[in-house]
């Protein structure tokens, strides 16, 4: 339904997330150009696009971490911008690349920050944050680690931990870079499914960063990002093209149609040099 | 380490304030001249009967030992409470308020004030007094500006920044000290290597609110800090003005530190090593972690200042020794435990 909802790239509902001619820079330099994009509320879409495209930053754009040289983001109908900054991490929650951590906090304490938004300076956790945390413990299957330390887990479990921390923040927007990095298989397609069901049962609306195009083959609509500037947004079957991963990666892969899934699967042709 | 409980919180801290409670009494009775616990109760409700000899047990409890008390109190926890904030904000569990080079300008005015020798006293401070505070607030603002690329302050910058800050200040301390007569030299090196005995009450009276009022506003922000350790990016996303949060804290924290230096010179260790042990033992959740390091942190430096001035009696062993020969071994211990125990 929603995927031909989306089908030629536009929603019929009010767009919940409009980016309009956003430019951003670091310095002198830009890492994003005039960059137009409207994302319906519940709508799963992945960025894509080579290294330096732009897409980590754009994440961080909507996520409120950049500020836009020109242009702006509107999120539910007020400028992204005026925004405080408790109120912005009640609707938008980002996990970063990233996910080192300097010193000795259970995955019960990580998760818990994902609360910040909600508690008082020096306050302690409600009964609904304790829920909440709860919840995106459950979530994340995290709760035989939830006592241990991040510190001694693995990258992955320690990645997971981000996400449920994420999660707890209760968002209507889940900004996510680079999620399933380091995630082994069966966790990267629970991943996968979560999101999806997250989608569909709360409203949440995903926006993740990856490079593995198979992954997000799946997403309600894939937005490709190219030496900063906007390349294409569309379904998954329609913007994955031979030509496109030729065009914006510069190599060559061929491309089918997954039997099972319906979506479009992508092959690399492995050169031997 | 279970999450934090209000429950918990208290519990901690009331057990810390009857444990610095204890050590402040220990130490006032501790001394070469012995005062019993009940003639120290009665000096202090003034019930004392003043008989001739008892006159000078009165003004070594009231005018020396609780002055020196209260400063190695105040000290203590300055320094410990600032080490865990700059760790935070700095994202570096080596950071410590010597770190930064403030403590080297705060030095280096003292050294300055040796040479120029500028009598009287402002305010009920010394003129050493207010030239450390300046060379250590010139420091800052060096340091703030040198830290700032593209309008924010980069934690790796400022860490870079005070490490090359503080080298550049201790070579001016050296080139100073060649300028300074032998005798006065001794005195000003061993100042340096901290010293909580030289103060009188009117500076007490004057930095100790101050003290008290900056740490306990870096105290209220114990939230925000634990979220900051997960970096300014995620901080921000949490609804934190990570910005601000960094600016403010290395500013308080600075300052705290240009006047703890001030009045008692570098006294090292205290910031990195009670942070750090808290952490094992009360886990890593500033709202606890803050709080508890004050307590501890005075804790700690009463009892190296009871030991710096006992062990040798009557020599006096600079408290920056005591607490840098107490301080490191434990520390080192606590690392070897650690890895044994696996975790890296």
């Amino acid at each position: 339904m929603k995927t031909q909802k989306a089908k030629d790239g536009r929603i019929a509902i009010r767009p919940y997330i409009q980016v309009n001619g956003m430019t951003v820079r670091y310095g002198t330099t830009a890492a994003l150009e005039d960059v137009s994009v409207e994302i319906g509320r519940g709508e799963s879409v992945a960025v894509i696009g080579p290294n330096g495209s732009g897409k980590s930053t754009f994440l961080r754009a909507l996520g409120g971490l950049v500020r836009p040289a020109s242009g702006s983001i509107v999120l539910d109908g007020s400028p992204l911008a005026s925004r405080a900054p408790r109120g912005l991490a009640r609707l938008v929650a980002y996990v970063p690349q990233d996910t080192a951590v300097l010193f000795e906090f259970s995955v019960r304490e990580i998760v818990a920050m994902g609360r910040s938004p909600y508690l008082s300076a020096w306050g302690f956790e409600s009964r609904d944050d304790l829920a909440a945390i709860d919840d995106a413990i459950a979530l994340m299957d995290l709760g035989e680690l939830a006592d241990r330390s991040v510190l001694e887990v693995s990258g992955g479990e320690r990645q997971r931990a981000m996400i449920a921390r994420a999660l707890a923040q209760q968002p209507a927007v889940l900004l996510l870079d680079e999620p399933a990095a380091n995630l082994d298989l069966k966790y990267q397609v629970r991943l996968y499914a979560l999101l999806d069901r997250l989608t569909r049962t709360r409203g949440l609306t995903t926006i993740i960063v990856s490079h593995d195009l198979n992954a997000v083959s799946s997403c309600d609509r894939l937005i490709v990002l190219h030496d900063g500037r906007l390349h294409g947004v569309g379904p998954p079957a329609d913007v994955l093209t031979e030509t496109l991963v030729e065009e914006v990666y510069g190599c060559r892969a061929s491309i089918d149609t997954h039997p099972r899934t319906r979506a479009p699967r992508v092959t690399l042709d492995w050169e031997k040099t | 380490m279970k999450p934090l409980t209000l429950r918990r919180t208290v519990i901690t801290l009331a057990a810390l304030s009857g444990l610095l409670a204890a050590t402040a009494v220990g130490s006032a009775l501790l001394g070469p001249e012995h005062i019993g616990l009940g003639r120290a109760v009665a000096i202090l409700i003034g019930r004392d009967t003043p008989l001739s000899d008892s006159d000078i047990g009165r003004t070594i409890l009231l005018h020396i030992r609780l002055p020196r008390i209260v400063l190695a109190a105040l000290v203590g926890a300055t320094l410990a409470v600032t080490g865990a904030v700059l760790q935070s904000i700095l994202r570096n569990p080596l950071a410590e308020p010597h770190l930064i080079g403030v403590s080297a300008g705060a030095a280096l005015g003292v050294m300055i004030a040796g040479l120029v020798e500028l009598p009287g006293a402002l305010v009920g401070l010394t003129t050493t007094s207010i030239l450390a505070f300046g060379g250590g607030l010139s420091a800052l603002i060096v340091l703030y500006q040198l830290s700032k690329v593209q309008g924010r302050i980069r934690p790796e910058t400022l860490v870079l920044a005070g490490v090359i800050l503080n080298g550049t200040l201790t070579a001016g301390i050296m080139v100073l000290t060649t300028y300074l007569d032998p005798t006065r030299f001794v005195g000003r090196v061993v100042w340096l290597m901290g010293n909580l005995g030289s103060l009188d009450l009117g500076t007490l009276s004057v930095i100790g609110p101050f003290l008290l009022a900056g740490m306990g506003l870096l105290c209220l922000q114990g939230h925000r800090l634990t979220v900051m350790t997960l970096g300014p990016d995620t901080a921000q996303s949490l609804g934190i003005r990570a910005e601000f949060v960094t600016r403010a804290g290395l500013v308080v924290s600075a300052l705290l530190i240009a006047v703890a230096v001030s009045v008692s010179g570098m006294i090292g260790f205290v910031g990195i090593v009670i942070p750090h042990i808290l952490r094992r033992l009360i886990g890593s959740d500033y709202r606890l972690l803050l709080p508890a390091s004050v307590l501890s942190g005075a804790i700690f430096l009463i009892v190296a200042d009871t030991v710096a001035r006992v062990a040798l009696s009557p020599t006096e062993v600079p408290v920056g020794l005591v607490t840098a020969l107490c301080g490191g071994p434990f520390f080192l211990s606590l690392l070897a435990k650690r890895r044994t125990m696996g975790a890296a």
